[in-house]
């Protein structure tokens, strides 16, 4: 009875799948509402992410102030702490300084989002922001960080949203070399590193070459930084060059991005 | 071994998924991080044995459906059935074995990426990088496998772990 019992719970899982693929509707649902349940739990959790963030990237000073430390013990116990704190704000307020510059330089509006939460998939990089239709997100919107493009939006919720970043295997941006304006694609691999396709045989692209956004498909505004080729080979199908693109924007470190809000001239 | 629909037990849920999807990213080496909620299963496979490893697998892997933005019920059905074969894994283990528990955890992890992978590929993966997305879940495997003595300490305190031998002290 109770080897019967352990078999339900593979067939509950599976009438789920039936009904997800069935009813799409229902699915999008039941992800909106567990999106605006969890919302409080991510916020908070975002704020220790924050400063553990901070600790990681910033363990070289963290050494410096340990060496001080010895000097100094009382004092520093109480000046470090402190010292944490401002620099974070310090950093935050550079980042979102640099934003807010990059903002003003753009020619659309836009929201600028915190990224709150990432996919558990290493190969997939779809990160949840913490705004969504209720501030103005909506779908298909470009994702823009400082040193170029990041993504666009996949799905919004009432206060959240799900974006898809270039490195995703599922993600596609019409490009355009910037020195030779070939013209291609721009996937992600699941890695570090974005491929651009479909380029034309006699393409004379190099190596070190910027790669910006072509504007084509009304998504994405045209001449945003994508990356720099790294690399170039002869398509698997022999008709088409193939590069190997390092993307500008450090896609394990985005925090604070904008959502490009009317889309670009057609 | 705790009543698993207590509000302890839901709260821990809830705290390992905002460890997967917010704080162990930060502990990324390259791209690659672990997963607790893929211990939690390998953790009620060990110590509270089969119906209730059904339970966990169930509601991680659903919960994980819920993080990916995916089809509800994929990872649920896929990590309800790997728990099966877990749980057959642990009751033939050698438990005296040293490391039995971090290999099992290793396999275990190791499956359920390769699996998700194959999955992946069938849903339009590129094609021509397996070999780099192979070494990925690999290496999350061996990530999540290493964390286990961690998680165990984390579980223990948080649920509270009572060990077999208390029974023995009863009739001394």
């Amino acid at each position: 009875m109770r080897r019967w019992r352990s078999y339900y719970f593979l067939i509950i899982p599976i009438l789920l799948l039936i009904l997800a693929f069935q009813f799409p509707q229902l699915n999008a649902t039941a992800h909106a509402v567990f999106s605006a349940a969890t919302k409080p739990a991510f916020t908070i959790a975002d704020g220790a992410r924050r400063v553990l963030y901070d600790i990681r990237y910033n363990t070289g000073n963290f050494v410096d102030a340990v060496g001080k430390q010895r000097q100094h013990l009382a004092r520093i116990q109480d000046l470090e702490s402190q010292l944490l704190r401002y620099r974070e704000m310090d950093q935050e307020n550079h980042r979102l300084k640099k934003l807010l510059g990059f903002s003003q330089s753009l020619v659309t509006p836009s929201i600028g989002v915190r990224v709150i939460g990432e996919d558990v998939t290493p190969w997939k990089k779809i990160v949840v922001l913490d705004k969504g239709s209720r501030q103005g997100i909506k779908r298909d919107m470009a994702i823009v960080a400082p040193e170029g493009l990041a993504g666009r939006v996949l799905e919004v919720e009432p206060f959240t949203a799900r974006a898809i970043l270039l490195p995703d295997p599922d993600c596609r941006v019409s490009a355009l070399t910037f020195v030779s304006r070939a013209q291609g694609v721009i996937t992600g691999t699941g890695t570090e590193k974005l491929q651009m396709r479909y380029l034309a045989l006699d393409a004379e692209i190099a190596v070190g070459e910027d790669v910006i956004t072509s504007g084509i498909g009304s998504i994405f505004p045209k001449g945003l930084q994508i990356g720099k080729i790294e690399s170039i080979e002869r398509d698997g199908d022999g008709l088409h060059l193939l590069a190997v693109v390092i993307p500008t924007v450090p896609f394990s470190k985005l925090e604070e991005v904008l959502c490009l809000v009317s889309p670009p001239s057609k | 071994m705790p009543r698993l629909a207590s509000f302890k037990v839901i709260l821990y849920f809830v705290f390992l998924m905002m460890m997967d999807a917010t704080i162990l990213p930060v502990f990324r080496i390259g791209a690659v991080y672990p997963s607790f909620l893929c211990l939690f299963v390998c953790y009620a496979a060990f110590e509270w044995g089969a119906p209730k490893t059904m339970y966990v697998a169930f509601w991680v892997g659903l919960l994980r459906d819920f993080l990916g933005g995916g089809m509800i019920g994929m990872e649920a059905s896929l990590f309800v059935g790997l728990a099966f074969l877990l749980d057959f894994a642990v009751q033939k283990m050698e438990k005296q074995f040293p490391g039995i528990y971090m290999l099992i955890t290793f396999l275990f992890v190791l499956i359920e990426g390769v699996l998700r992978l194959l999955l992946g590929y069938g849903d339009g993966l590129p094609s021509g990088w397996f070999g780099t997305h192979l070494g990925l879940v690999v290496l999350t495997a061996l990530y999540t496998s290493v964390l286990l003595p961690v998680f165990y300490f984390l579980t223990d305190r948080w649920l509270g772990h009572k060990t077999a031998t208390k029974q023995y002290e009863l009739f001394r």
